[in-house]
């Protein structure tokens, strides 16, 4: 192993317009996160304003930042910073990047993380006639309207009501230097958001006159600690330091390169035989030996594996049944014989790692740190009885639906025995391919059905805002007045103690109404060599190469 | 000829047996010939029963067969019952093939994966023969126009990804209460004939111009009579070959199928779902994929036997 | 034959509009969308990319402009691979896959043949056993466990290769000799069934009792009749491994075609599931009329003009 050279490995790289240099060696899972964001390129390269390591902010591009009393306005000093073509960094390229992203024709998919930006949205679902932007018409009663044209639905501009991107959205170059951001409304976590790819610059000069710009090496301009050098699609990356970077003294590695390998147990060969010095997913039956041989290791991971009740659904409508399900599930035995990476046993929703408000306390040891005891057989069976099906009897048969993974079948296959043993309930196991799988959760058209959240930033409404009345990702038909006011609360609120507090409350009715049975905790194993120092994976998943080195 | 010249015949017959003969017109015709009565099937019969290889391969096809409904009964494991303090154990005399990720014994579940196995192949091996020798002997038989159509029909089927088809199986079979088994024999219906077809229809386009088959036909036999009774059983190598060999991977896709949802759900597992699931764990745990592809070549093993013995019974030129 | 000619091909491009057909309206029958995430995309983002790659046309324009494009070649932008159309990635990938699957299919026709010619000749004998062995074993041990048993043998046992990866002639051997185990057994197997048979014919005899040598016997008269099962088998095998398998890919890493005919359908990338599967149809009925030219040559009987007497 030469120094300063990595191999690392990773499943396919869809787009390097989501992953760009700089920020695949930062976050190497970029493309997860942002994959698709890119048709034309609209994901920033390198270093954003700030990021976040494990919840204090630090500095990137932006050297320094001012916050206004209502928590709306940001100004952003930004340091001198060059881009790889030798050009500096400047304000105008983050206010060309985030309305880039923000425009309806350029279609990306994580435009909703610049929602927060003021006028965000409303630019995003605009409609655009020649060169200007016009807010949908709405009829009489407040619906959209649209019109036949041919065969096909098309929407209604209202002509009166046009968007000037340059006027009406909350971002703001005042000079090179200051970049002015307004936010739709206090979002105490927007620093954090900084990190994430979608809000990073992209060098105007270049982009402005090439849109494909990402998808040729030689026009690649970032600004990261490495830049790409090579890129063979499906086969590997070559990144190099990048002399043009502003902290470039601190960082020693000298060449990463990068191979998709979408096979885990074959990484794990090439790391064996010394092809790969790092690799980020580690076959689960191997993983205790490689741990203890300390080939591997496990860090943390913001995510929670659950399963979805479909609560519109008899008998799944009756939260006594629900708990009962949950209460029947011997999690420390799921944790250590099958999944085997470290995971925790999951007795509530948001997980550990998240700060709550006092300054390094944790949003899940703050106020209560379980709701339910693990295989708690006695109360299951009591729940189940007062529900009407005393040792099961009566029970409906009934489908429990996952995925194609040999994972997620072993879970379900543990847990399907825990319910017959435990509650004397049958259900036949489901695998579906997955688009099937997801059109059936979205549907209703299940019983009950694995499912996993990834926290996108470090706050646990990244966890909780999702299961409001009709929220898109709420599968499970669950819905509670006082939730929905609890989590809008949070959102307006930006004293930390009040916002906290709405969360844990909110977090409260979750666990007591149980439209979802939380299993355990993710944890993210890797493979890493021993000689790789300074290794930092943020708990959101993102790989920061910047200071690792080969020792 | 000397008895150990390398074109020495099985079973004493001599080379010149070997030479074609035109296949009796019938059952009676060849009754006159050998004075017992006898059809073609029967006869065949009597001749798989001479070939020592294909009475071993049927036995085995038997055995296997008679674990596969017995087995599972007798054992004092069921194939669903865990144990997860007793996962991946190495085989001992409580667990002869070891233990799974769920610490399931593994020779229970072998021996219960063998039914959906077992059917899986049969079944596939039957409709090969029945669809893929049928649709590529018509087609190669009536030849022209007729020929391009229905290979151009076996061209598009083998054009569309199955992967489409099958997933669009998945959905219309859901919830209509279709045995899971009977979804899996139509996915692989649809389109494990196909290679089959192609080479029945190779063979029989070279051999209805050879003169028995010009001949038959000279003599005004029937169509089907020439094409079943001359031209088939003159392509009988080729044709076990292909049947014998593609049941291994029907067997597989039926793993494949189980994954994505088309077929008997878990806990229940195939043959090819134990292995497929077993080479995740293949490093530490190599027992776990050995012995269901043990019995999967052990199937194949004994269907090729029985199939050679098959092959030389429906010979017409090695009949007696 | 002339006319056969002119017939086939216009057959040939009337198979490939039918399966570009039959596969765009099918797909399009599968459940969720190429912009399904995880972690839903809000609508009106959905809307924005549905509007920018045209899903939002009615369902018939969507197929008259994809058949338009087809015919000037364009087969259009990748929904998953952004930045890139079907026509890159069926650019990068298919030579990868060629060539991988060339040396594959040269393994098969080199060692199988000549296994299925040498156990028939000593039929019964332990050669034969061992044919017979080999063969079957190469057909019971499925690709997915033969790649990792390689891989572990001479890439983590042995040190003579890299465990996986692309760019060295090393990295050929394992994925084509994995390519290659059904082939070989298949062709060994069919080989020697028909070598068998042809060696019972009568000109066979003839030849022999002409005193002809028995490699002259076995190469002038017998190798020409077996080798129609082995073109059969051969045509959907070349198009088949020339563009690359999905599990050999994946366990070896390689950067070929192969994975896009299951990624695709999984990621409901319309465009990529259309290119690969146009591509792969339009091989595979160019190999099977090669087949049948090949038919003609080796057995000059064949015709397939239809005949005026019957």
């Amino acid at each position: 192993m030469g120094k300063g050279r990595l191999l690392y490995e990773e499943s396919t790289v869809t787009c390097l317009d989501s992953c760009i240099p700089g920020l695949i060696l930062r976050w190497s899972f970029c493309h997860t996160v942002s994959e698709g964001s890119c048709s034309g390129g609209n994901v920033q390269p390198g270093d954003g304003a700030c990021c976040d390591r494990s919840g204090y902010y630090d500095p990137a591009i932006a050297k320094s930042w001012t916050i206004s009393a209502d928590r709306k306005t940001y100004l952003f000093t930004l340091r001198d910073a060059y881009w790889t073509n030798g050009t500096p960094v400047t304000a105008y390229d983050f206010e060309y990047a985030w309305k880039r992203a923000l425009s309806p024709e350029i279609a990306s998919e994580y435009a909703y993380q610049l929602y927060y930006v003021y006028g965000g949205e409303a630019f995003n679902k605009s409609i655009k006639v020649g060169s200007k932007y016009y807010v949908q018409a709405v009829d009489a009663k407040g619906n959209p309207l649209t019109k036949k044209e041919g065969d096909k639905d098309v929407p209604v501009p209202d002509l009166k009501k046009e968007i000037d991107p340059s006027k009406n959205i909350g971002v703001r170059a005042l000079n090179a230097k200051t970049l002015k951001v307004y936010l739709q409304s206090p979002t105490v976590y927007f620093l954090n958001l900084t990190a994430f790819p979608t809000l990073m610059p992209v060098c105007k000069a270049v982009v402005s006159k090439n849109d494909k710009w990402a998808s040729d090496v030689k026009t690649y301009v970032t600004n990261g600690p490495f830049r790409l050098t090579e890129w063979s699609h499906n086969e590997k990356m070559v990144f190099v330091k990048n002399p043009t970077y502003w902290d470039k003294d601190k960082v020693k590695l000298t060449k990463i390169t990068y191979y998709m390998v979408e096979d885990e147990s074959t990484a794990l060969a090439m790391f064996q035989s010394g092809q790969l010095d790092a690799a980020a997913n580690v076959p689960v039956s191997e993983l205790p030996k490689l741990v203890a041989s300390g080939d591997a290791q496990i860090l943390p991971y913001l995510g929670t594996y659950y399963y979805l009740v479909n609560v519109t659904k008899k008998p799944f409508n009756d939260v006594r049944v629900r708990k009962a399900l949950l209460l029947a599930i011997n999690r420390v035995g799921i944790t250590q014989a099958i999944t085997q990476g470290g995971e925790v046993p999951a007795l509530a929703y948001v997980p550990y790692g998240i700060a709550d408000a006092v300054p390094g306390s944790d949003f899940r040891k703050a106020s209560q740190e379980s709701f339910y005891k693990d295989n708690d057989i006695t109360t299951a069976k009591a729940l189940l009885a007062a529900a009407g099906y005393p040792n099961g009897k009566g029970f409906p048969a009934f489908t429990l639906l996952y995925n194609t993974s040999n994972a997620h079948k072993s879970i379900a296959e543990a847990i399907q025995q825990m319910w017959k043993k435990n509650l004397g309930i049958t259900c036949t196991l489901k695998s579906e391919e997955w688009g099937v799988y997801m059109d059936d959760r979205q549907h209703l058209n299940y019983s009950v059905a694995r499912a996993g959240w990834i926290g996108d930033y470090m706050d646990p409404n990244t966890f909780l805002d999702m299961w409001v009345t009709g929220g898109g990702n709420n599968d499970t038909g669950w819905s509670n007045k006082s939730y929905d006011a609890l989590i809008a609360k949070a959102k307006a609120t930006t004293d930390p103690k009040a916002r906290m507090a709405a969360l844990h409350a909110a977090e409260k009715i979750l666990m007591t109404d149980m439209p979802i049975l939380p299993i355990y905790y993710y944890t993210n194993p890797v493979l890493l060599s021993k000689g790789i120092k300074n290794f930092y994976q943020s708990t959101l998943g993102f790989v920061d190469w910047k200071n690792a080195y080969m020792g | 000829m000397a008895a150990n010249t390398p074109w020495q015949f099985k079973e004493g017959l001599t080379p010149g047996a070997g030479s074609f003969l035109p296949a009796p017109q019938s059952s009676e015709e060849l009754q006159q010939f050998t004075g017992r009565p006898t059809t073609y099937w029967s006869d065949a019969i009597r001749r798989i029963r001479r070939n020592k290889l294909a009475v071993v391969g049927f036995w085995i096809i038997v055995a296997l067969l008679v674990v596969a409904v017995v087995g599972p009964m007798v054992s004092p494991y069921s194939y669903e019952e865990q144990d997860l303090e007793n996962t991946f154990q190495s085989p001992t005399l409580r667990h002869p093939f070891g233990t799974d990720q769920l610490g399931r014994d593994q020779l229970t579940r072998v021996m219960y994966g063998s039914r959906i196995s077992l059917a899986v192949g049969i079944v596939c091996a039957a409709l090969n023969f029945l669809i893929g020798v049928t649709y590529g002997g018509i087609s190669a038989y009536f030849g022209g126009r007729v020929d391009d159509i229905m290979m151009r029909i076996v061209d598009i089927l083998y054009g569309i990804p199955t992967l489409i088809i099958v997933i669009l199986l998945t959905v219309l079979f859901k919830d209509k209460g279709v045995s899971p088994l009977v979804n899996v024999f139509i996915a692989i219906g649809l389109t494990y004939w196909l290679p089959m077809a192609r080479i029945v229809r190779g063979e029989i386009l070279s051999l209805k111009e050879r003169e028995f088959a010009l001949a038959a036909k000279t003599i005004g036999a029937p169509n089907n009579r020439i094409l079943f009774r001359h031209l088939i059983p003159n392509a009988m190598g080729p044709i076990i070959v292909t049947v014998t060999l593609e049941i291994p991977s029907a067997i597989f896709t039926e793993a494949f199928l189980s994954y994505i949802g088309l077929g008997v759900s878990a806990p229940v597992a195939s043959w090819g779902v134990l292995a497929s699931d077993g080479t995740e764990a293949i490093r530490s745990f190599p027992y776990l994929v050995l012995f269901p592809a043990l019995a999967i070549s052990l199937t194949m093993f004994a269907f090729n036997f029985l199939g050679d013995g098959l092959r030389d019974a429906l010979d017409p030129r090695l009949r007696q | 034959m002339l006319k056969f000619i002119l017939r086939r091909v216009l057959s040939m491009i009337l198979v490939v509009l039918i399966v570009a057909s039959a596969t765009f309206f099918m797909m399009r029958l599968l459940p969720s969308g190429p912009f399904a995430r995880e972690k839903k995309l809000p609508p009106e983002i959905i809307k924005n990319l549905e509007a920018r790659y045209h899903l939002d046309d009615p369902l018939w324009k969507q197929y008259v402009d994809y058949m338009k494009n087809l015919l000037r070649g364009d087969l259009g932008p990748s929904f998953k691979y952004k930045n890139r159309t079907v026509n890159n990635i069926i650019n990068d990938g298919f030579p990868v896959s060629a060539a991988l699957g060339l040396v594959a299919v040269l393994l098969a026709v080199a060692i199988g043949i000549p296994l299925g010619i040498w156990g028939a000749l000593k039929q019964n004998g332990w050669q034969d056993s061992l044919v017979m062995f080999v063969a079957l074993l190469g057909v019971s041990v499925p690709n997915f466990i033969m790649a990792v048993l390689l891989m572990f043998i001479f890439a983590l046992g042995l040190h003579v290769v890299p465990a996986a990866g692309w760019g060295s002639f090393k990295q050929v051997i394992l994925p084509a000799f994995t390519l290659a185990g059904y082939p070989i057994a298949f062709l060994a197997r069919l080989v020697r069934s028909s070598m068998l048979e042809v060696l019972r014919q009568e000109y066979i005899t003839t030849a022999r009792a002409k005193g002809l040598s028995e490699r002259l016997v076995i190469f002038r008269h017998a190798l020409r009749n077996i080798l129609i099962p082995v073109v059969t088998v051969l045509g959907p095998l070349i198009a088949a491994v020339f563009t690359g398998s999905f599990v050999v890919e994946k366990i070896f890493a390689i950067p070929g075609l192969g994975r896009y005919y299951v990624t695709s359908i999984n990621d409901r990338d319309y465009t990529t599931i259309l290119g690969v599967t146009i591509f792969y149809s339009a091989l595979l009925v160019f190999m099977n009329f090669l087949v049948d030219l090949t038919y003609a040559w080796l057995d000059p009987r064949i015709r397939y003009v239809e005949r005026k007497v019957s």
